[in-house]
């Protein structure tokens, strides 16, 4: 005798209390139970040699350098120029949080937080002045007003990119500033530019430019017109062997040969190119993968409904083979962050060399190594975390339509 | 060769078409003719050359000897013939093909406002109207992910049809669907043919062919085995080869 249902019923509910929420999750089966243990001596030892380790460090190495960390010896006089421009990297967090959502919450909220930690600690460190900390104070206002601005309908991803673009323009100009003999924007030399903004800066600035780039040269790598194959090869094997040290090397070395007498090469944009051809490279493969990710029969259908392959290749083939390669994009951007740390081999100070700098140059932070490279770790790590963020917001959204 | 020697409503007319895939003779010599209106199915052992010969005719294959006219148009390796031919003949995939990050709507829009320069309005409007003779219309903003096989392959036949094709070829439309679904697909193409288009159908949908299709050919081991109308094929099949398969099909 079979007992039909004939309407359909909820599922059972299991409520579980903690107690035997761990029983289950963490000690049964046997091994289980073994690994648990295994995992809370080990983090009990690391915390016991930690926490009174960060307790009693020197974290006066990195307090009382907070400004060469961030913004190296750019001019205090001119230092509102960095403050005013560099509010957009909270207004781009903010943005990108109300347009991505929940995937972004997280990190906006650490940046939040941190902002508000070193405004509220600032009154403590005696060298952050008055600037730096309306800075930190003002911040997480900034993030939420994107925010706000971020959730409006109307406004869509390709707003925070064209505040990207913006914003990356506005501060190199507003940075470098006009002639020696202005008044209100004094030239500074890209040389005295330091600490992360230069990171950034590079930073931004190579992921803006080393996309479309490596697009353009996986394209080009699978043309039917031999040239552009060829010289497509040639590029991407070549710079992918050389490494990134040598490659600045040579370019340092070998300008003079190759521009006119007069100029003399900008350092920071030599590094600049460099960073790009070498990470051009690498993308140019991260890009063909996607590309061979998409199924002929795509192809096929747009050429049979008639369109041109430029259109093929710009509406059917990229948007498919970018969405599939977006996690080797954004490790490729992480790579290129962390590879700005290479302008130390022109004479100018990133993040890294403003740590450098510290160590090496003052004799009484000498022993404070781990301080000083423990806070730059911790920022490397925010900005890549962020990056991140939004690589897995985009992909969200993305595969919310195309699932 | 001389366009003077071609009928008015001679659609498809090809002349020795050979291929090769490397070594692999596939096409042996199909030489066939198409009027306007007609409906020609084309059946047979998987491998006997097809589906080749069918994406030989807007070019998705190249033939090696041999002369293809679609509509008056030479295929030969001119870009602009090509296009041409293409913007003439329609297609539908065995895998539907549709792509998946756009919405339907969009899927079916795109080809006209790209190629035959439709403003956004005008596209969707006849998007529209082809989604309500396929019966789906409350589909237009899902996207292909979310709908059923038999949806996304009339969803692919709405969108074939919006380039507004004299020809429509269908290479094995329903052998990748569930059985409950091959007659709502197999009713979109029998209005279809009732309408008035030529249309070219590789499939082995046989009750299909009986009922809608005014020539059969069966293909084996790339060449026309035997050619005819549905009566002279199933009644009276004359090959050996068209009657085993007939026996193994039916």
């Amino acid at each position: 005798m079979v007992e039909t249902i004939t309407s359909s019923t909820p599922p059972p509910r299991e409520s579980i209390d903690p107690l035997t929420w761990l029983r289950r999750n963490l000690f049964s089966p046997w091994y289980n139970a073994v690994l648990t243990l295994l995992a809370l001596y080990l983090i009990f030892t690391l915390l016991n040699k930690a926490v009174p380790f960060l307790v009693s460090a020197q974290w006066a190495a990195v307090t009382t350098n907070l400004r060469i960390l961030l913004v190296g010896q750019y001019p205090q006089s001119e230092l509102w120029r960095v403050g005013s421009s560099f509010l957009y990297i909270p207004f781009l967090v903010g943005i990108a949080w109300g347009v991505w959502g929940a995937m972004m919450r997280p990190f906006a909220l650490i940046l939040i937080a941190v902002a508000v930690g070193t405004a509220a600690t600032s009154f403590l460190v005696v060298s952050l002045s008055l600037g730096f900390q309306l800075w930190f104070a003002v911040s997480p206002f900034v993030v939420l007003a994107g925010y706000m601005i971020g959730r409006m309908d109307f406004v869509r991803p390709r707003f925070v990119l064209i505040a990207w673009l913006v914003s990356l323009v506005t501060t190199i100009f507003l940075l470098r500033g006009l002639g020696e003999d202005s008044a209100v924007l004094p030239y500074v030399p890209t040389m005295k530019w330091g600490g992360l903004i230069v990171t950034i800066l590079i930073a931004q600035a190579g992921i803006t430019v080393v996309l479309p780039i490596g697009v353009i040269l996986a394209l080009a790598r699978q043309s039917e017109l031999w040239f552009f194959k060829a010289a497509a090869i040639a590029y991407i094997e070549i710079l992918r062997a050389t490494p990134l040290l040598c490659l600045l090397f040579l370019m340092l070395i070998l300008s003079p040969m190759f521009l006119p007498d007069i100029t003399t090469p900008d350092r920071l944009l030599l590094a600049f190119i460099a960073i790009v051809l070498n990470n051009s490279a690498y993308m140019a493969e991260n890009v063909r993968g996607g590309l061979q990710s998409v199924s002929r029969g795509q192809i096929e259908a747009a050429q049979a409904l008639g369109m041109r392959n430029l259109y093929v290749t710009l509406f059917i083939v990229l948007p498919q083979a970018l969405r599939a390669t977006i996690p080797a994009i954004v490790g490729q951007f992480i790579i290129l962050f962390k590879d700005v740390a290479i302008v130390a081999l022109v004479g100018l100070m990133d993040l890294l060399g403003a740590a450098y700098a510290i160590i090496l140059g003052q004799d009484q932070w000498r022993t404070a190594d781990p301080e000083v490279f423990l806070f730059v770790a911790a920022v490397y790590w925010v900005f890549t975390y962020g990056m991140s963020s939004v690589s897995r917001g985009v992909e969200h959204r993305m595969r919310a339509g195309a699932d | 060769m001389s366009n003077q020697t071609i009928q008015e409503d001679q659609m498809v007319l090809c002349r020795g078409i050979e291929k090769w895939f490397g070594s692999l003779h596939v096409l042996r010599g199909i030489s066939v003719s198409i009027k306007k209106g007609e409906v020609v199915v084309i059946f047979g052992p998987s491998g006997s050359g097809k589906s080749t010969f069918i994406r030989t005719l807007n070019r998705l294959e190249e033939h090696q000897r041999g002369e293809i006219v679609i509509d008056g148009t030479v295929l030969d390796n001119d870009v602009r013939n090509i296009e041409i031919v293409r913007s003439e003949i329609g297609m539908v995939f065995q895998n539907f093909n549709l792509f998946p990050h756009r919405t339907v709507i969009e899927n079916i829009s795109m080809a006209p406002r790209l190629v035959r320069h439709l403003t956004k309005r005008q596209a969707e409007t006849n998007a529209m109207e082809l989604l309500e003779r396929v019966k789906i219309p409350e589909q237009a903003n899902k996207y292909p992910g979310q709908l059923s096989g038999g949806e996304q392959q009339r969803v692919a036949i709405a969108r074939a049809l919006a380039m507004q094709p004299k020809i429509m070829m269908f290479d094995e439309p329903t052998s990748a669907l569930d059985p409950e679904m091959i007659a709502e697909v197999l009713d979109v193409m029998k209005d279809l043919a009732e309408s008035g288009m030529t249309m070219i159908v590789v499939t082995h949908e046989m009750g299909f062919a009986r009922e809608v299709a005014d020539r059969l050919m069966m293909f084996d081991e790339g060449l026309i085995v035997e050619e005819g109308t549905p009566e002279e094929i199933f009644d009276n099949p004359q090959h050996d080869r068209t009657k085993d398969f007939l026996s193994r099909v039916l």
